[in-house]
């Protein structure tokens, strides 16, 4: 009833959210005589599990729930109570992630075969659920940690789950996808190790404006975009591309928009070679800003 | 496969002019066509670009995920794109197999390699043209696929280059190994402890993967 995939959170339709109602404990259909059905005794505990939501639901703990219609008044003697959250819902795909991933190949036809493939396969049925997400196959984990006979069909996997989500929820949830598009696939996963990027930035600025402020600036922009909740630091395996903070920075830090101002992106190269599951973004203390005064412009009309 | 020249505006061009208006118009269509022509022979073919001009040959290349590498005669390269995007198993050798035939015609070999049951991983391994008849009795498959070269013509730069686009149109449990025997020098990327890393990791220089006889 809960499908497949509906991890990755539904386009709201409206209409009632089903749920799943699993009953664990001493629920059994017994039934010595004609009637079929299990008489509870008072005070009982059962365990229902949610499978569905419309959206990022997250009730707080110990608060009361309700049933959605009442079938008889003895029904209102039941008293709900959530316990627990292991998957949180998610909500519609916004319009940055749906670019981002209508931008893989074309070639890929719901059948994972190539490696990309697995790795679109899980960020697509994965949406929101993680924070930093890196596949990779037999023959990089050989180029890291040396051969093995048990890396033969397997697939390496690290994970870090996002708020509300929790580490062996979403890694169950891997296996299940990777099984159902390849069951002769084995998973394996890989703690994750942080590497950040030591990001170094010498700006020029016309002299009316204060240095400490464009300094900033240019930090909250660059961890903005590549802190590590942002979307360029979801991906493993990955290089930094300059244009893209060229233009970042050209656009969004005012000082630098004028004519006279100049600045320059220096990315040294990894002195540890970065490994697959390295989760690699930018911090407060990797980023060093050094703000010059602008001599660009040599008409001396007090720039 | 050859790309052919626009088709010309004779029949246009050739077709009667009742007065001075028709004329006006057959010159201003055939003047407007004519111009247009570089940018239409785009469009026309944007869904089989692999008749288009190499430029958008090039640009689909990148969105459809092919590492489509610079060697040989263009109809090779284009007949290629269009085997990935047409005929692609996606499973299996079979697109490896073709474009190592596009790239060095006939003087390869491409086979998956078993392992010796008494050994350990990776050593022991074997062709499958090595073993007997029964080769499941003392050997299991493993997922490495060897490529054989023998054109003269490979440099261990060229190679380099080269890795990456082949390795990308495997599938995701295969792991690719070459070994090229030309010129009395026989190298192989297993050699040095360095197998392949790939994926936006400076590849270590050619002469520490190719530490076989001989300085390169």
């Amino acid at each position: 009833m809960a499908g497949p995939s509906n991890w990755g959170g539904s386009l709201t339709t409206g209409g009632a959210s089903p749920v799943v109602v699993v009953v664990t404990g001493a629920a059994a259909l017994a039934a010595p005589g004609p009637v079929v059905g299990y008489q509870p005794d008072s005070g009982e505990q059962f365990t229902v599990i949610v499978r569905d939501t419309h959206g990022d639901v997250r009730p707080a703990p110990a608060s009361a729930m309700s049933f959605e219609y009442m079938g008889t008044p003895a029904d209102s003697q039941m008293q709900l109570t959530f316990t627990a959250l292991s998957q949180r819902g998610a909500n519609p795909i916004d319009i940055a992630t749906m670019r981002e991933l209508v931008s893989y190949p074309s070639l890929y036809d719901r059948s994972a075969v190539y490696l990309g493939e697995f790795d679109f396969l899980l960020r697509r049925n994965l949406v929101y659920a993680y924070q930093f997400l890196s596949v990779w196959n037999e023959q990089i984990e050989e180029g890291v940690r040396g051969a093995n006979v048990h890396n033969i069909n397997r697939l390496f996997v690290t994970v870090v789950p996002a708020d509300g989500v929790t580490q062996e929820s979403i890694e169950a949830e891997i296996v299940r996808i990777i099984r159902e598009a390849d069951d002769s696939m084995r998973v394996s996963f890989v703690p994750r190790v942080i590497q950040l990027y030591a990001v170094s930035i010498t700006a020029w600025v016309s002299v009316v404006h204060d240095p400490a402020l464009v300094e900033a600036q240019i930090r909250q922009v660059l961890i903005d975009e590549y802190g590590p909740g942002s979307r360029a630091a979801q991906r493993g395996q990955e290089l930094p591309r300059f244009k893209v903070i060229h233009e970042l920075l050209s656009r969004k830090v005012e000082a630098l928009r004028g004519s006279e101002a100049d600045f320059d992106v220096v990315i040294p190269a990894d002195v540890v070679a970065p490994r697959p599951e390295n989760w690699r973004y930018v911090d407060n203390n990797s980023i060093t800003v050094s703000i010059q005064i602008a001599t660009a412009n040599l008409s001396q009309f007090g720039r | 496969m050859e790309v052919f020249s626009p088709p010309t505006l004779r029949p246009l061009s050739n077709s009667h002019e009742y007065d001075g208006l028709e004329a006006d118009v057959k010159r201003l269509a055939i003047d407007l066509i004519t111009r247009m022509r570089s940018a239409e022979r785009d469009v026309n073919v944007s869904g089989a670009p692999h008749l288009g001009s190499f430029t958008l040959v090039e640009r689909r290349v990148k969105a459809d995920g092919l590492a489509l590498y610079r060697r040989g005669d263009e109809p090779a390269m284009r007949y290629l794109y269009r085997a990935w995007v047409g005929r692609n198993p996606k499973r299996g050798l079979h697109f490896l197999r073709a474009y190592l035939q596009l790239l060095w015609p006939n003087s390869w070999s491409c086979e998956q390699l078993w392992q010796a049951k008494n050994l350990t991983y990776p050593n022991g391994l074997a062709k499958e043209s090595e073993l007997g008849a029964n080769p499941e009795i003392t050997h299991f498959i493993t997922n490495r696929v060897e490529v054989r070269l023998t054109d003269p013509s490979i440099t261990p730069n060229q190679l380099l280059q080269v890795l990456r686009p082949l390795r990308s149109t495997l599938g995701a449990k295969f792991l690719l190994i070459f070994r090229v025997e030309n010129d009395a020098r026989a190298y192989n990327t297993e050699e040095a402890g360095s197998p392949l890393y790939l994926y936006n990791v400076a590849l270590p220089e050619a002469t520490v993967i190719f530490a076989g006889a001989g300085t390169i």
